[in-house]
């Protein structure tokens, strides 16, 4: 297949009017080429390759500075960003909030970013004064509860105690302490070392935040009660029932108070009892608490 | 700095910029002319052109592709950047390189200025083509060379090359309607 002119080969009239243009357009007149010797004359810069080449070693150092800056991890970003992360950042009573203690001992202060630029020098100042020590909250928290679940879940007190061996060796002063400590005495109270857990709960003791004062004062009563010190246990039974325990915590209180009470032969005992079976008819130790309530009427003297 | 061109020695089965001017000066001059559609700035298109091949002369190894294919893609890019740089003083002053060439022309007689209407129309045009189409139209249509040649300068195929100059007619056509529906040549 070869093609003739447009002009005979046009099959609409628009490629009839193009071709009659481009007809029209190769009729222009060209003029001949300007002359060598003019084209020799034209000056011409020999260094444009190296600046050139300079330029572009320049223009890539530039870019895997930067590449490398922003990859950094321990730069704060540039100002732009920075705004709205102060913004965040400063806000350290929600963080307070959650663990509602302050922290107990003063921290250390926030490293100081190593590169720094000019330009966002001052906003970072500002942050490493304001923001408080980045929080470990979230990785004391880990801790505990993988503790916990190897204690309660996996049944392997063993594994509980070494985890909350790392946690006291990474955060000997961690926020999540008092917690700690408790989660131990649980594992001990566990591997059947009621003294060990005791031991353990008295460091805990004066220091106590609200969370955990009442499940101290619980589990504090009952390893006395295990240890036979019915009366200091009733005293940590009493005192924990003084705030406002709820659920099974509380019921746990009501009847180890009651029960101490009953072995101590207390006056107080048969009324305990009925108060714990008053108010917990289906708890876990009901039954046992009717039988000991039916025992103490039988030696309680008739009026 | 100036270079002595003529002192420039040709490497073996390389061509001096000397001969490559005076082989395919006249050319590139035409190529300029359709691109542009006006002859008043081909001169200076050509000059361009042959300071771009004298500086890539080295890297030229003339494998793959003609002197005439090489020069061919060089006055392309020149006229494109040519163009561009007229769009962006225009947006800028104000003044559309068209208008200042019939600003300044002197008054042609009839034939000649239809001729240099209907070609600064078809330059128009030819840019909102691929640069296949663009080029198949100018080679063949306005310089007049056989289909051979068109193919061999544009590396096409012989076989192929009748396909693609009838459908770069019919897209020009297209074009033409939506760029100057009005315009009678």
């Amino acid at each position: 297949m070869k093609s003739g002119p447009w002009k005979e080969e046009a099959t609409s009239p628009s490629e009839a009017r193009a071709a009659a243009l481009f007809e029209a357009a190769a009729r222009i007149d060209v003029p001949p080429p300007p002359a060598f010797e003019k084209l020799a004359s034209v000056p011409r810069v020999k260094t444009p390759r190296v600046v050139v080449k300079t330029l572009v070693v320049m223009l890539s150092a530039g870019v895997l500075w930067g590449l490398w800056w922003s990859s950094s991890p321990d730069v704060v970003p540039a100002v732009p960003f920075v705004r709205p992360v102060a913004a965040v950042v400063v806000e350290p009573p929600r963080v307070i909030e959650v663990v509602e203690t302050p922290p107990s001992k003063p921290q250390p202060p926030a490293p100081v970013p190593r590169r720094v630029s000019r330009a966002s020098r001052e906003v970072q100042v500002v942050i490493a004064e304001a923001a408080p020590k980045p929080s470990t909250l979230g990785e004391e928290a880990a801790l505990i509860s993988a503790a916990l679940q190897a204690l309660r879940q996996a049944n392997e007190p063993t594994r509980a105690l070494a985890v909350l061996g790392d946690y006291h060796a990474r955060f000997p002063d961690g926020v999540l302490r008092d917690e700690a400590l408790l989660a131990q005495a649980q594992t001990e109270r566990a591997l059947r070392h009621p003294a060990a857990a005791l031991a353990l709960l008295d460091i805990v003791g004066p220091s106590a935040n609200e969370n955990v004062a009442g499940e101290l004062d619980v589990t504090r009563g009952e390893l006395l009660a295990e240890l036979n010190r019915c009366q200091e246990a009733e005293a940590a039974f009493t005192r924990a029932l003084a705030t406002s325990l709820r659920g099974a915590l509380a019921e746990r209180a009501s009847w180890g108070r009651a029960s101490c009470a009953s072995q101590r032969s207390s006056p107080d005992a048969q009324r305990l009892l009925r108060e714990f079976l008053g108010e917990f008819p289906d708890g876990v130790h009901a039954g046992e608490a009717a039988d000991v309530l039916s025992t103490v009427q039988l030696r309680a003297p008739t009026p | 700095m100036f270079l002595s061109l003529s002192a420039r020695k040709s490497r073996v089965g390389r061509p001096s910029l000397a001969d490559l001017y005076s082989s395919h000066a006249s050319s590139v001059m035409r190529w300029a002319t359709r691109l542009l559609g006006d002859s008043q700035d081909a001169a200076d298109v050509t000059q361009e052109v042959f300071i771009i091949a004298e500086r890539r002369l080295d890297a030229f190894d003339g494998i793959g592709a003609s002197d005439a294919t090489w020069l061919f893609r060089i006055t392309e890019n020149v006229v494109r950047n040519r163009r561009r740089s007229w769009r962006r003083r225009a947006s800028v002053i104000d003044e559309a390189p068209e208008q200042r060439d019939s600003a300044t022309s002197a008054p042609a007689p009839d034939e000649a200025l239809h001729a240099r209407r209907s070609a600064r129309l078809v330059a128009q045009v030819l840019e909102q083509l691929s640069q296949t189409d663009r080029a198949l139209l100018v080679l063949f249509e306005l310089e007049g060379l056989p289909g051979e040649r068109v193919a061999e300068m544009l590396q096409l195929s012989p076989s192929v090359i009748w396909v693609r100059l009838h459908r770069a007619r019919a897209r020009f056509a297209e074009k033409l309607k939506v760029f100057a529906p009005e315009e009678v040549p």
